[in-house]
């Protein structure tokens, strides 16, 4: 049954996930409400896994899953209400954009004068109008992925979930596609998952980390950025000691000029070996100290595991 | 129905299917036309060697024939059988050897040392046909089935007899007969186009159920709104419609020559076309809902690799004429004539046919239940692992 409270927002209770013995999700819960929000993570962390149990496509071992509402073992329910793009799509290479969205919004169950409406007004929206009759096998990978959101929202869903919509595009389709996602978000939910920082910083309201079917963390990026406050140090080096500063600290930039290399380093205290100076977090910094923070591994560039800041 | 367009619409715009009306229509030029160049003449009287051999249950004749190659066999100490559909040749151990001399005592009246002596002293005195039958029927077990010794295959190849020249003309008669010429076209029709049939919609079925797969569709798919149920049984739907048309051109062209041949002639094609309905469609049915379920449960290549293992069976399963079983594939009648041999096997014709239309349906139902449970996403995938580095 629908609860009113419910009805804009995701809430996820203590959901598990199993691929054989692999855990890939562990005791997930939190509570997505209406906007953009984005999961941020390494690969391999869980968030494709998450999203696909959102989307009714894996059946979760345990755990409560509540959808606008609607409890994800409505499967034919919960199919009318989402819209999913996955990281890897495509579409039938020899029909165009117009037939290919046609043939979904079949599959969606809209009615012919509901298709034709829809399929004008988001071939506009995102910017196809040009490609309505070209074939797909002809667009460009920015173009297929705003085709990819086009054939999301076909049937106006309550919830959007978008898989890595960004990777592999050019800087300013990535931008433009953020910007998409935002204009999308102001009347529903819409996931995003990714692993490049800059695209939750820029237009995710409430993000959650992951790491190995964990949740570390959940909040809005300000938070996450103030919690990596004073974390954070700039230091110049010579080229002799960048080796000894990548073994003992997690390095998050390095700019070099000359003999002089700049880096970004995070630290529970500033650093007594190095004349370094706190800055501001930004929001990779934040995210490493995260990681960091929870006992992620792997973190340093010399590949050593562990270590102290 | 908008999407039953729209799938056929993809159905027919695919190469396989394009490649599997090509085949059709090259089997029905090459193996079909030419027959129907010219009515066959009817048999001249005294002008002919042979007027054919004709099938008859003839005991005095089918018991020697069918006892002095069981001996034959029994002396050379191999047998010949095809257990499924395929050559085998059998060596039996002692103690089979032992129970087939005592048979072939039984059969005969003559011990093992006296078995030359078949040619001149013929087979026991005391043998009655039911007996035979049974003695038969054991010594096709020890054999283990399939033999020359079969009830299926003792009338076979025991007791294919001359015509005479009146059995060859009311044949021929009943062959080109007002009421029976469209029919004869039709089961030469359906016997070639059945071999087609057989193996070439496999590759359609495979082909369209891996699109979304190689189109990387599927999960735009499954997200969808419409029921498992509705999505199989539309593309099914359609793909057995388009798979129809080839049939359904070439069959209309058929029953024009066939018209164009008797001219004076009233043709009774509707009873000629529901023959084929009967005889082609639960094929199909089969080989697309087969083709489709093992696509959708391993991938393209087993459902090719088995289809045409069966259909390889079935082909060499029966004979040419006159041999239907209820559960062969592939029904052959390679002949305009022998039509009351055909009506002789109805039961069987049809028992097998609904066969596989049953047969079919369960395995789309299978399909449904497949494809939903897919949706749902089990059985889980093996996951890759994924190392990654975030610097």
């Amino acid at each position: 049954m629908k609860n009113s409270d419910n009805r804009n927002q995701i809430r996820i209770s203590h959901v598990n996930q199993f691929y054989g013995k692999k855990q890939a999700l562990r005791d997930v819960s939190m509570v997505i409400p209406q906007g953009m929000f984005g999961l941020l993570g390494r690969n391999g962390a869980g968030k494709t896994t998450l999203m696909k149990t959102l989307a009714a496509l894996h059946a979760k071992q345990s755990g409560e899953i509540n959808i606008c509402g609607v409890p994800v073992e409505n499967v034919r329910e919960i199919r009318g209400m989402i819209g999913y793009l996955p990281q890897e799509f495509s579409m039938y290479p020899a029909m165009t954009v117009r037939e290919s969205l046609d043939y979904l919004g079949c599959l969606s169950g809209l009615s012919k004068k509901v298709r034709d409406e829809r399929i004008e007004m988001l071939t506009y929206k995102v910017n196809l109008e040009e490609q309505m009759y070209t074939k797909v096998k002809k667009l460009s990978g920015g173009m297929k992925r705003r085709l990819g959101i086009a054939q999301a929202l076909l049937h106006d869903p309550a919830v959007l979930i978008v898989d890595e919509p960004t990777a592999g595009l050019d800087p300013e389709e990535r931008i433009r596609f953020r910007n998409l996602l935002c204009e999308v978000a102001q009347e529903r939910i819409v996931i995003l998952s990714t692993h490049i920082v800059g695209d939750v910083e820029a237009a995710c309201g409430q993000i959650a980390i992951m790491n190995e079917g964990e949740v570390l963390w959940r909040g809005t990026v300000e938070e996450l950025l103030d919690h990596a406050r004073g974390k954070v140090f700039t230091a110049d080096l010579e080229s002799d000691r960048l080796a000894q500063v990548k073994a003992e600290f997690i390095v998050t930039g390095m700019v070099k000029q000359g003999n002089v290399t700049t880096v970004r380093i995070l630290a529970e205290t500033k650093p007594e070996i190095i004349a370094a100076e706190a800055v501001e977090p930004n929001c990779e910094d934040a995210y490493m100290y995260c990681l960091y923070q929870n006992g992620c591994e792997n973190l340093k560039t010399d590949g050593n595991r562990g270590g102290m800041l | 129905m908008m999407l039953f367009w729209k799938e056929s619409k993809k159905t027919i715009g695919s190469l396989m299917f394009l490649l599997y009306a090509a085949a059709l229509l090259v089997l029905y030029i090459s193996q079909f036309v030419p027959e129907t160049a010219a009515l066959p003449t009817p048999p001249r009287q005294g002008e002919e060697e042979s007027y054919g051999s004709i099938k008859k249950e003839v005991p005095e004749i089918l018991m020697p024939a069918a006892i002095e190659g069981l001996l034959c066999e029994y002396q050379s100490e191999s047998y010949t059988a095809y257990p499924y559909g395929f050559y085998k040749s059998v060596r039996l151990k002692e103690k089979e050897r032992l129970e087939m001399a005592a048979i072939l005592e039984e059969l005969t009246g003559l011990t093992e040392a006296e078995a030359d002596r078949f040619k001149e002293h013929g087979i026991s005195e005391t043998l009655s046909y039911e007996r035979f039958k049974e003695l038969m029927n054991r010594a096709d077990e020890l054999i283990g089935g399939g033999s020359n010794y079969s009830e299926r295959y003792l009338l076979q190849n025991f007791c294919m007899i001359p015509m005479t020249y009146e059995e060859a003309l009311a044949e021929y008669e009943e062959t080109v007969d007002e009421k029976n010429v469209a029919e004869s076209y039709t089961r030469l029709y359906c016997d070639y186009m059945g071999i087609g049939l057989g193996i070439l919609p496999v590759f359609v079925c495979a082909g369209l159920w891996m699109l979304d797969k190689r189109s990387r569709m599927e999960q735009l798919i499954y997200v969808r709104k419409i029921s498992s149920a509705k999505l199989i049984l539309t593309r099914y739907l359609a793909l057995f419609c388009c798979m129809m048309l080839p049939l359904i051109v070439t069959f209309a062209h058929a029953m024009y020559r066939v018209g164009r041949l008797c001219p004076e002639k009233e043709i009774f094609f509707v009873r000629a076309f529901g023959l084929a309905v009967l005889w082609l469609l639960p094929e199909l049915m089969m080989v697309s809902a087969s083709g489709a379920l093992i696509s959708e449960l391993w991938s393209p290549f087993p459902a090719i690799l088995l289809q045409g293992i069966w259909w390889y069976a079935s082909v060499g399963a029966n004979e040419l004429t006159g041999d239907i079983t209820k559960t062969t594939l592939l029904i052959r009648h390679n002949t305009l004539g022998a039509g009351a041999l055909f009506q002789s096997q109805t039961a069987d014709f049809l028992q097998n046919r609904a066969g596989y239309a049953v047969l079919a349906l369960l395995s789309v139902v299978c399909l449904i239940v497949v494809y939903e449970n897919k949706r749902k996403g089990g059985p889980r995938p093996k996951k890759r692992q994924t190392g990654g580095r975030i610097l």
